[in-house]
């Protein structure tokens, strides 16, 4: 009996419990069968959330793997376009899957250079528009920060306990797939009579996958040229396919090269990353890798080979791998201009390892 | 750990089992004060340390005041006590805070001090518990309790997890006499215990988080720019956050302490069906006030002292039960409305009595609703420009709604529903209510929370506000 108010527990009720717990359950449980039904029917399957968290766990088993170490670092092509099992089998290496969509390499490259634990092989996607941007921020800045207050203190702390709880919910419910909540899955995935395709899905290890028969092209390439561009087109009325290619041709062809000082100094920067990671042993591979279309045609006009590629392989001891050296690589396409589809690339990063020597480092 | 995180799900299935695998009630009490301890380090392990020295200090202090024999060594050692809480929750709670209005009063004077950089982390929960504890050797010295408790179960009553970091503040004669004997646990207290979870989760995020903060926190953040409906939407939404996001956590704490078989008292009484601010803090976070009243205001006369003191009083207890919430003059500028409406009803109450029953009744309630709605602004806005802002924007009908306007009607309708609610149940208890509708309406009742808290699962925490005390 409590002084001062009342409590729950003078009111407490005599209820049917079994029944009342059960039946909640029971219905709970029910919706989440229909709903991961219904998802499972539309197409939908489970993903795990990439994020800092993942990120910094896939860090830090590529510090405890020591030569026998492939670290991956760059952005989406290589999250999308390498294949890790086929990698892992066909080097004997073991793959880390440590690029960040829409981020530069550069401050993982810095992260690694300065870490006596990394000496295996570091396989960078090179972009030429991040080398020497030295004002450039962006996720791969805040990741590399996070990893790096992560060591100087241990954090089991409840951030690590709940993501994980949370990654674990979502590599087995359809429902929290791409980082949606079931209400978002509700509403724009069960309820919605023709939701947007899963054509995406990341994997434990970072990896992703990419299937592009489930977008609408080539309306999905056309965005990605756009993008590329960079510029705000806008359109006064729908345009045909024909009138698309007309136009975006036209555009592509007014692009000029960008200028490449900045790129130099970058370069002396990326040489001293390099020769930091080599010299305890490891090795450094600059990878260019596929891109098709137009896309192809932007990069190869914005960076000309001679003032960009020509000038990093010159500058730098690491290995240096262009896609266009090599055909039965550079014959890949990549559907919506930067990214290879899933079922190219098993076959594509075997075609890789082989390469770029990786299978002989095993042999 | 938040009650809605799967880190406290998993926390609390596996102390529960524990618990009740555990025959010994010494060794259950061991499980549930490591289990505590364990609680409170998920924030900041560190501020473990702190939670110990409060608790160490007072029940020392405490038994030393209950052996003492001469009045005025009690009262220096009580004396002592507050000191030690009040220096505690006056450093780490209102040191920046002290130093900051010490620099703006000399700015005033044109006097540029540079002030040190102090960097205090608010431990969780500090203003709770140092609250908790001072009830004990307060009450000693009042020889209302022996300090007969040991270290052990007191430490365990400070500590206590489902209510340790926001409340219910529970008072030492109502706690430690559930220590002295195992506590059995039941059917129907582990079965209205999750029912009382599955409520209060409810509550705080699918209410509190889904339906009123987005548009809280979106209107809040941009006051300036908006229109009338917007700010009514907002400062309307804010209402139903804060009651839900705090009767929430309440109802959480006091269904997990139901399913170790302990009872913690209710917070929350339909406080938006009050008729009148002294109804409201008598429905409204009810251990506060009722401690604010049992330690504050009747040792400061109360109403005993005629009524310019009551007055007076009034308005002390609720200034510093403003502060108490924050570390801001604006939690202070709140209080001090809270105090002027207590004491302006204080002046009415003598002169008119209430309507037992009619119109008139809900007139006053809906009127008591909508000031309470209105002292929630300066609780919620940063500062005084915010606060200016949103008092523009109430009136400002000639500016279009940027709020997304089905979020908006949401809002009106559960705030509707959640004031209708208040009034039809002002009086019945939600164990009285209950256990009257059929089994299959429970059911249904307990499935809808339960798919409609796994609907909102997933994505950003928030934390609930009442972590920040």
């Amino acid at each position: 009996m409590l002084s001062s108010t009342s409590s729950s527990r003078q009111r407490l009720p005599r209820l049917e419990w079994q029944t009342l717990l059960c039946g909640v359950i029971f219905i709970l449980i029910a919706y989440v069968a229909l709903s991961e039904t219904l998802l499972g029917l539309k197409g939908f399957d489970k993903t795990v959330m990439d994020g800092q968290s993942l990120w910094i766990e896939q860090r830090e088993r590529a510090g405890r793997l020591g030569k026998k170490s492939l670290l991956i670092i760059g952005a989406s092509r290589s999250q999308l376009g390498i294949d890790l099992p086929t990698l892992r089998r066909e080097s004997g290496l073991e793959p880390v899957q440590l690029a960040i969509d829409g981020s530069s390499f550069m401050p993982v490259l810095e992260g690694l250079a300065k870490d006596p634990e990394i000496n295996g092989t570091v396989v960078v996607d090179l972009s030429f528009a991040v080398i020497g941007d030295a004002a450039r921020v962006d996720a791969a800045n805040e990741y590399q920060v996070a990893f790096e207050r992560s060591l100087s203190r241990r954090q089991y702390d409840l951030a690590y306990f709940e993501n994980k709880l949370w990654r674990l919910a979502g590599s087995v419910l359809r429902n929290y797939a791409d980082g949606m909540r079931p209400l978002d899955a509700l509403r724009s995935r069960i309820l919605d009579p023709n939701p947007t395709k899963q054509y995406l899905q990341t994997y434990a290890d970072r990896s992703r996958k990419a299937d592009y028969r489930l977008v609408p092209m080539p309306d999905f390439y056309y965005a990605r040229v756009v993008r590329e561009l960079g510029d705000a087109i806008g359109f006064d009325r729908p345009l045909s396919a024909e009138q698309m290619q007309h136009m975006l041709a036209e555009r592509v062809s007014k692009i000029a090269p960008e200028p490449n000082g900045t790129f130099v100094q970058g370069l002396e920067i990326l040489e001293r990353r390099v020769k930091a990671i080599q010299g305890r042993g490891g090795k450094v591979v600059f990878l260019l890798m596929p891109s098709s279309g137009f896309v192809k045609q932007i990069e190869r006009k914005r960076y000309p080979r001679e003032h960009f590629w020509n000038r990093l392989v010159a500058s730098t001891s690491a290995q240096t791998f262009h896609v266009d050296d090599a055909p039965e690589l550079a014959a890949f396409n990549c559907p919506d201009g930067s990214h290879l589809d899933y079922r190219d690339t098993e076959k594509f990063t075997s075609a890789l390892v082989e390469s770029l020597g990786l299978a002989e480092r095993r042999r | 750990m938040p009650f809605n995180t799967l880190t406290f799900g998993v926390f609390f299935a596996l102390v529960l089992a524990s618990y009740c695998l555990v025959g010994n009630w010494v060794w259950r009490k061991v499980l549930l004060l490591v289990a505590s301890y364990a609680f409170y380090a998920a924030w900041n392990p560190p501020f473990v340390l702190i939670l110990w020295f409060s608790t160490v200090v007072d029940w020392f202090l405490a038994g030393a005041i209950d052996r003492s024999g001469t009045p005025r060594k009690r009262k220096l050692l009580l004396i002592a006590s507050l000191t030690v809480n009040l220096s505690l929750l006056g450093y780490f709670k209102y040191g920046e805070f002290l130093l900051d209005t010490f620099v703006d009063f000399l700015a005033g004077f044109g006097i540029a001090y540079a002030k040190p950089r102090l960097d205090i982390v608010l431990p969780a929960g500090i203003s709770f518990y140092t609250f908790q504890s001072l009830s004990y050797t307060i009450d000693v010295y009042r020889r209302k309790l022996r300090a007969n408790a040991t270290l052990f179960d007191y430490a365990l009553f400070v500590s206590f997890f489902p209510q340790l970091v926001a409340g219910p503040i529970v008072r030492a004669m109502d706690f430690l006499p559930q220590l002295i004997s195992k506590r059995i646990i039941t059917k129907d207290l582990v079965g209205w215990g999750l029912t009382l979870i599955l409520f209060g989760l409810f509550q705080k995020v699918v209410l509190a988080d889904h339906v009123f903060a987005p548009i809280a926190d979106e209107f809040y953040a941009q006051a300036g720019l908006a229109g009338a409906i917007d700010a009514w939407a907002g400062v309307f939404a804010f209402s139903g956050q804060i009651f839900c996001d705090f009767a929430g956590y309440s109802t959480c704490a006091i269904g997990a302490a139901l399913c170790l078989g302990f009872e913690l008292p209710d917070n929350f009484r339909s406080p938006y069906a009050a008729i009148g601010f002294s109804d409201f803090w008598r429905r409204w976070h009810i251990t506060l006030s009722t401690w604010l009243r049992d330690y504050l205001y009747i040792p400061l006369g109360g109403n005993r002292e005629g009524t310019c003191r009551t007055y007076l009083n009034l308005m002390l207890t609720m200034l510093l039960g403003g502060l108490w919430h924050g570390a801001s003059w604006m939690f202070v500028l709140w209080g001090g409305l809270h105090g002027a409406l207590l004491a302006i009803e204080h002046f009415f109450r003598d002169k008119a009595a209430l309507p037992a029953s009619g119109p008139i009744r809900y007139l006053l309630s809906l009127a008591t609703f909508l000031a309470i709605t209105l002292t929630w602004v300066p609780f919620r806005a940063p500062d005084m420009a915010t606060l200016f802002q949103v008092a523009e924007a109430l009136f400002r009908f000639d500016r279009e709604m940027r709020l997304d306007l089905m979020r908006v009607l949401l809002v009106f309708s559960c705030i509707y529903g959640l004031i209708a609610w208040h009034w039809n149940k002002r009086d019945e208890f939600v164990e009285e209510w209950f256990p009257k509708l059929r089994l299959w309406q429970q059911v249904a009742i307990g499935g809808l929370c339960a798919i409609s808290v796994f609907l909102v699962s997933g994505g950003d925490h928030r934390a609930f506000i009442y972590f920040q005390f």
